[in-house]
């Protein structure tokens, strides 16, 4: 009875089906293909020839496109007879129900995300948690990960080679070579008091060429005179001398170039670890000779360099430590903790200043009239460790005791081998005197690490581990025990399989609904980029994470902790393309004012931009529009804003005249989407569209030209595209895609806000306006800018505020696209047809409450969408 | 198919007889490998320089034969008769502006999209077919301030990581360590096969448990580790071959373009020279340089987006100039080093372009193409539509035929290069 309901229901639905298709083939020839056919083909599409497979991925793209166009009412086009309202209701519904049911078919059965490996950025956070070493470099080892649908997190970007494989066996040596405690106490901590100038470093630059000087007691140093017009005492003189030694503070007016490297070489790391590090720092005005009170704070520069090798990127700076306040004429100390690596030392950099440079001037400091910063000294002290053996150690073997290696006692066992450790370079610090071969001891070896390893695998495999999968291991440290290992290596040699297995490089999930251990995963990887800690594991374990209150309550505790700047930083750097940030050299000519400083100060105001947010639970329209900005000094000046003093970056109310608010009109996105010379309203607008409205523009038609920017003459580059645009099959798309850009043409390619062109050659004079005295403007003004321009719906707008206006007014649209954005970075997955209603819930649902970025984020961890995979 | 060499007579003794300062072993008493019906090898450099190359100072105006050398092909007037210049050229459907840096090599289409899959790349085509006759199968190196961008890829789209450090290149290839080291290093090799031996078994027990997509998806892992064992173990084969004795200074990594670029063209002349290798792709990452060229005093990329002003203009020609004057000091190399009767250059084929056909604008149509060297019919001007593009994969077929292999498509080619004849 039942099985003949059915069949009717289902004869039924397919009569019904047949009839949808009649009417869509009526309504299709009635207002469609008289473009959409095979002799006119408009847009490349012909109605008439698209196939209704819809299980052929091609056709459903097609298909989807065509309900898309007519659903937001953008086909048939107004210029023609519209069908009734109700007719074009219902194709949408047929081709809706058409879609929803082919996707349904295809997607059945299967995870929606794919199994993947971590990435690499995940596979170095993972490591630092797991052994406790929050700074140990792997990242720049492994091979780059692709990226898919704008983030790297989803199993199609992240393939696996041989390359990756051998990577990752060296990498887990690595790991547990500085894991591994091979002696009986810690490294001594050292201290030392290090000066910026000292025998072997860039002291000539400083006492012969007068880029920077001596002082003592605010004022230049009586025993060592600047460089003047006999530049000082040669370099061998003062190093017989021993003066270097002295307590006189370092002035400096050059930054880090090329050929100037003012770095604290006296400590080159040795052992690596936490270190604490103090400075002293203020600012001055030089007047050939004399210490005058300064313009204002100052900023210095601290960052981590390696000098060799590809440890934490392999340039100078390898990292930056942060940027630090300078007062005028008072010292004003700094400290932090920070691991260093082998080979690692802390440079310096008078970040705020202007570049400057006396070796090639005549009368070197002594004519020189400009700001300087001063370094009294550097502290370093360390390494620290609060415990021996560290807990990087303990991980791996508990509480074993570390004993002498004793061959006698041990025939035939290999001991293990380690490698020497040296003083490195002009390093002060000294490698504590040998203590001969120490090394974990076992009275039970097997069941020691039948021990050791049920403690380690669930640990790294983030979820229970069967006693059979453990046996596996501990039959391998039996085998290296018999053929000769130490303890230690046999364990090693298991750890550096289980680092190198697919239940550590993969995460493995069940394949329909996430079970509580994968769901830690995916929250911990969303919100920290690394593994579950041991509270979510455990909450995992006792099966209470679903819980929609202790699901709430961890990702506020998750949200909270320091490791969720990894979310900010890794999110935006792929949402906002922040990744991207130094791909081009800002123009010297045209933005001479342009340099690291205000770089780096752009990155950290729209992460700290995107963490308020965050924090205050700001709604989706603050992405385009807000009437306060995060900024420090140097980017409260370039934004023509008052006020702001140093280095740190603050919440200030934007004033009512300023054109800002939003990340739309931040310096880090305006640069990224500029090449360094010239703005141009196409990628611009794209981008926008793209990435804060989620409506991406179709990639450019094959064999079209790209307009070739060009700023020798007159014509502006809206010039150029509003010719481009007289062609029909161009407008249609530019017509969406460069309003956002025009409005944007009211800023530079770093951000500045202006209302004529820079140009090189003719032109007017510039007026110098916040730019830094002491930097030389060689460009003139051009044309004036236009920043007007018109959305699709013609709605008009006259600069940037009134697009921001017209922008932040659909905020749905807005907070729609952060979701559908923060769902495929957290879940891995592209989104599909089917996805479209759970986000529009999520939405919704979001919306109810006021809108919020963190209140968007506690919907999505409690979605289907995210607990399933 | 691996030919066992044995040094038949020390070089280094020879060399220091004969008062030789570059010892290359490449004399024909000095290659039994090769013996008597055994053809040299064939090889292939390739060489990508990422920010475009002005095409008015690079296309000759006339095609064919007799054209006249242009500003940048000046450099090159003693190999006139031993290079081609294609113009009207591009990878079909390659777009995405800087992003078609990873398909030079691959001619994978639209490497901006965001589905976008990478295929293999030439040299790694070759490579998986003749890369195990030589101690390194291929060598993908970078000039760059940073990082390990390469231009190679495997079958499944990954990139394999260049070397940036000539330096080190040189010791892996050249410095033989002593015995205790190789015994060492033999060792490691052994432990590095016997843990990714665990982690297959691991993985084959753990696919049993998976769907179908998933179980495809570890698969790749799993073909990965089968790979990296069989890679240990050629290398464990190799490690215990003496490695070949050169006289010359180690390279120094250097800071500035031009001497990076110039180490990274001695090693490659060295690593041809030593048979250490027969596939190396370069890749050129303008990026960041501008210091201590002749002419030029702005950063490169920067330049790259000239926007037709003057003084840009002539500082990036400046700029690639310095470039071409590397190429051809790296043709002279190995045009002098002898192998049977004729030169290395005549084995080996250099391909030079670039991913942009102009950097101003991103254009990735019209590519600069030179191709020098390796036995062709060389001193033309191949010029194409520069409207409708003419299939670059097709030269690409040529090259790995004239490396011996019997390969009638690579990526989207619709044949051999056209108008190219063997020599």
């Amino acid at each position: 009875m039942i099985r003949i309901a059915l069949v009717g229901v289902l004869l039924w639905s397919i009569a019904v089906a047949a009839q949808a298709a009649t009417d869509r083939a009526a309504f299709f020839a009635r207002h469609c293909t008289e473009c959409h056919d095979a002799d006119t083909k408009k847009g490349n599409l012909d109605l008439t020839a698209l196939k209704p497979d819809l299980a052929d991925p091609e056709s459903f793209a097609r298909w989807l496109k065509v309900h898309d166009r007519i659903a937001s009412g953008e086909m048939p086009p107004k210029k023609k007879a519209l069908p009734p309202a109700k007719d074009t209701a219902a194709v949408v519904k047929g081709l809706r129900e058409a879609l929803l049911s082919a996707e349904q078919v295809k997607l059945a059965g299967t995870g929606r995300t794919g199994l993947r490996r971590l990435t690499r950025a995940e596979y170095e956070n993972t490591v630092r948690d797991l052994f406790d070493m929050p700074g140990i470099a792997l990242q720049g080892n492994l091979p780059a990960d692709g990226s898919a649908h704008g983030f790297d997190k989803n199993s199609d970007a992240l393939d696996i080679s041989h390359v990756n494989l051998a990577k990752y066996v060296e990498a887990a040596e690595h790991t547990l070579e500085l894991a591994t405690a091979t002696r009986p106490t810690a490294p001594t901590r050292q201290y030392r008091r290090i000066s910026l100038m000292n025998a072997g470093g860039f002291v000539t630059h400083v006492v012969m060429n007068g880029d920077g000087v001596l002082l003592r007691n605010k004022k230049a140093d009586p025993d060592f005179p600047p460089a003047g017009e006999w530049t000082h005492v040669d370099q061998g003189a003062h190093e017989r001398l021993g003066i270097f030694t002295t307590n006189s503070s370092t002035g400096l007016f050059r930054h880090e170039d090329e050929s100037l490297s003012p770095y604290f070489i006296e400590h080159v790391t040795i052992y690596p670890g936490r270190y604490r590090v103090r400075t002293s720092v203020w600012a001055f005005q030089w007047d050939k000779g004399q210490v005058l009170p300064a313009r204002g704070t100052e900023a210095a520069r601290l960052s981590v360099v390696q000098l060799t090798g590809d440890g934490r990127g392999g340039q100078h700076p390898s990292c930056v430590l942060g940027y630090y306040d300078a007062p005028s004429l008072t010292a004003k100390e700094h400290e932090l903790v920070t691991w260093l690596n082998h080979n690692e030392i802390i440079g310096f950099n008078v970040a705020s200043l202007a570049p400057a440079a006396n070796y090639a001037r005549k009368g070197h400091a002594m004519a020189f009239t400009g700001p300087g910063i001063a370094c009294d000294w550097l502290d370093i002290e360390g390494p620290l460790h609060e415990v021996w053996p560290p807990a990087a150690h303990r991980v791996l073997f508990g509480d074993l005791p570390l004993v002498e290696f004793d061959a006698k006692t041990s025939p035939g066992v290999t001991p293990p081998a380690r490698k020497k450790v040296r003083q490195i370079g002009a390093g002060k610090n000294r490698p504590d005197q040998e203590q001969g071969l120490w090394t974990v001891r076992s009275e039970q070896p097997l069941m020691d690490a039948d021990k050791l390893l049920a403690s380690f695998l669930p640990k790294a495999f983030r979820r229970p581990v069967s006693s059979e999968v453990r046996k596996d291991y501990v039959a391998k440290v039996e085998e290296r025990l018999k053929a000769g290992d130490s303890f230690e290596f046999a364990m090693r040699w298991a750890y550096r399989a289980a680092l190198c297995s697919p239940d550590f490089l993969y995460l493995v999930e069940p394949v329909v609904k996430l079970d509580d251990f994968a769901l830690a995963s995916r929250l911990s990887f969303f919100l920290w980029n690394s593994a579950p800690d041991a509270r979510l594991t455990e909450l995992a374990g006792s099966g209470k994470l679903r819980d929609a209150k202790t699901l709430r309550g961890e990702v506020e505790r998750l949200l909270k902790d320091k490791k969720s700047e990894r979310f900010v930083e890794d999110f935006l750097g792929q949402w906002l393309k922040l990744r991207a940030i130094a791909a081009n050299d800002a123009d010297k000519k045209l933005y001479p004012e342009f340099g690291p400083y205000l770089q780096d100060s752009m990155v950290a105001e729209t992460r700290a931009y995107f963490r308020e947010l965050l924090e205050k639970n700001l709604d989706a329209r603050h992405l385009v529009r807000s009437d306060f900005v995060m900024v420090n000094e140097k980017l409260a000046k370039h934004y023509g804003i008052a006020g702001v003093s140093g280095a740190q970056i603050r919440r200030v109310p934007l004033p009512a005249d300023c054109p800002r608010g939003g990340f739309l009109t931040q310096g880090a996105i305006l640069k990224i989407t500029a090449n360094g010379t010239t703005t141009s309203p196409v990628p611009r607008g794209a981008f926008v569209m793209d990435r804060l409205f989620g409506q991406p523009p179709e990639p450019p038609p094959p064999n079209v030209a790209a307009v070739e920017p060009d700023v020798r003459g007159a014509t502006t580059i809206r010039e150029l595209l509003d010719k481009h645009r007289d062609n029909a099959t161009c407008a249609s798309c530019h017509a969406k895609m460069d309003p956002p850009g025009f409005a944007l043409e009211s800023f530079d390619v770093i951000g500045g806000y202006r209302t004529r062109y820079r140009s090189i050659g003719e032109g007017e004079p510039a007026p110098r306006g916040g730019i830094d005295p002491f930097i030389s403007i060689k460009f003139t003004l051009g044309p004036a800018v236009d920043a007007s321009g018109a959305l699709p719906d013609e709605r008009k707008f006259a600069d940037i505020r009134e697009f921001q206006k017209l922008a932040a007014a659909d905020s749905t649209l807005l907070l729609k696209n952060l979701a559908q954005q923060l769902a495929i970075y957290a879940t891995g997955r592209d989104l599909a047809f089917s996805d479209r209603d759970p986000i529009a819930a999520l939405v919704a649902k979001t919306q109810k409450q006021g809108g919020g970025v963190r209140t968007l984020i506690h919907e999505l961890t409690q979605s289907q969408l995210f607990q399933t995979r | 198919m691996t030919h066992i060499r044995k040094p038949s007579l020390s070089r280094r003794l020879f060399l220091r007889a004969s008062g030789t300062a570059l010892a290359l072993p490449f004399l024909d008493a000095m290659r039994p490998a090769f013996g008597a019906t055994a053809e040299p090898p064939r090889r292939l450099l390739a060489i990508c320089t990422n920010l475009g190359v002005l095409e008015r100072h690079f296309y000759p105006a006339e095609a064919g034969r007799d054209f006249a050398l242009t500003p940048y092909l000046e450099p090159l007037k003693d190999f006139r008769d031993q290079f081609t210049v294609f113009s009207g050229t591009s990878h079909p459907d390659v777009t995405g502006g800087h992003s078609a840096e990873a398909t030079f090599l691959t001619a994978a289409p639209h490497p901006g999209a965001a589905s976008f899959r990478n295929s293999i790349s030439l040299d790694q085509f070759a490579a998986e077919r003749i890369g195990h006759q030589t101690r390194v199968a291929g060598l993908p190196l970078v000039v760059a301030k940073s990082g390990n961008q390469s231009l190679s890829f495997t079958s499944s789209g990954v990139m394999l990581p260049a070397e940036r450090s000539p330096a080190q290149v040189f010791k892996a290839l050249f410095v033989a360590g002593d015995a205790a080291s190789v015994e060492r290093q033999i060792e490691d090799l052994r432990t590095g096969r016997s843990i990714l031996d665990t982690v297959a078994a691991r993985a084959a027990t753990l696919q049993k448990q998976l769907g179908s997509a998933d179980r495809e998806r570890l698969d790749q892992y799993f073909t990965s580790v089968r790979e990296v064992e069989r890679r240990l173990l050629i290398a464990e084969e190799w490690e215990r071959k003496p490695k070949p004795k050169v006289d010359v200074q180690p390279p120094k990594d250097g800071e500035y373009l031009l001497e990076k670029l110039g180490a990274m063209y001695d090693l490659a002349h060295l690593a041809f020279a030593t048979d250490s290798t027969r596939l190396i792709t370069l890749m050129i990452r303008l990026d960041g340089f501008g210091e201590h060229i002749p002419g030029v005093s702005s950063e490169s990329h920067n330049l790259s987006h000239h926007v037709g002003r003057e003084d840009k203009l002539a500082q990036l020609k400046n700029l690639e100039l310095a470039e071409f004057r590397q190429l051809a000091a790296l043709l002279g190399k190995l045009k002098t080093v002898k192998e049977g009767d004729a030169s290395l250059l005549d084995r080996t084929q250099v391909l030079y372009g670039s991913n942009l056909g102009n950097g101003n604008n991103h254009d990735t149509k019209n590519l600069p193409v030179l191709l020098a060297g390796g036995g062709f019919q060389h001193g033309q001007h191949l010029a194409f539509d520069r409207k409708n593009n003419y299939p670059l994969p097709n030269l690409y077929v040529s090259i790995l035929q004239r490396l011996g292999l019997e390969s009638g498509k690579f990526a989207s080619s619709t044949g051999t290069m056209k108008g190219l004849e063997l020599a």
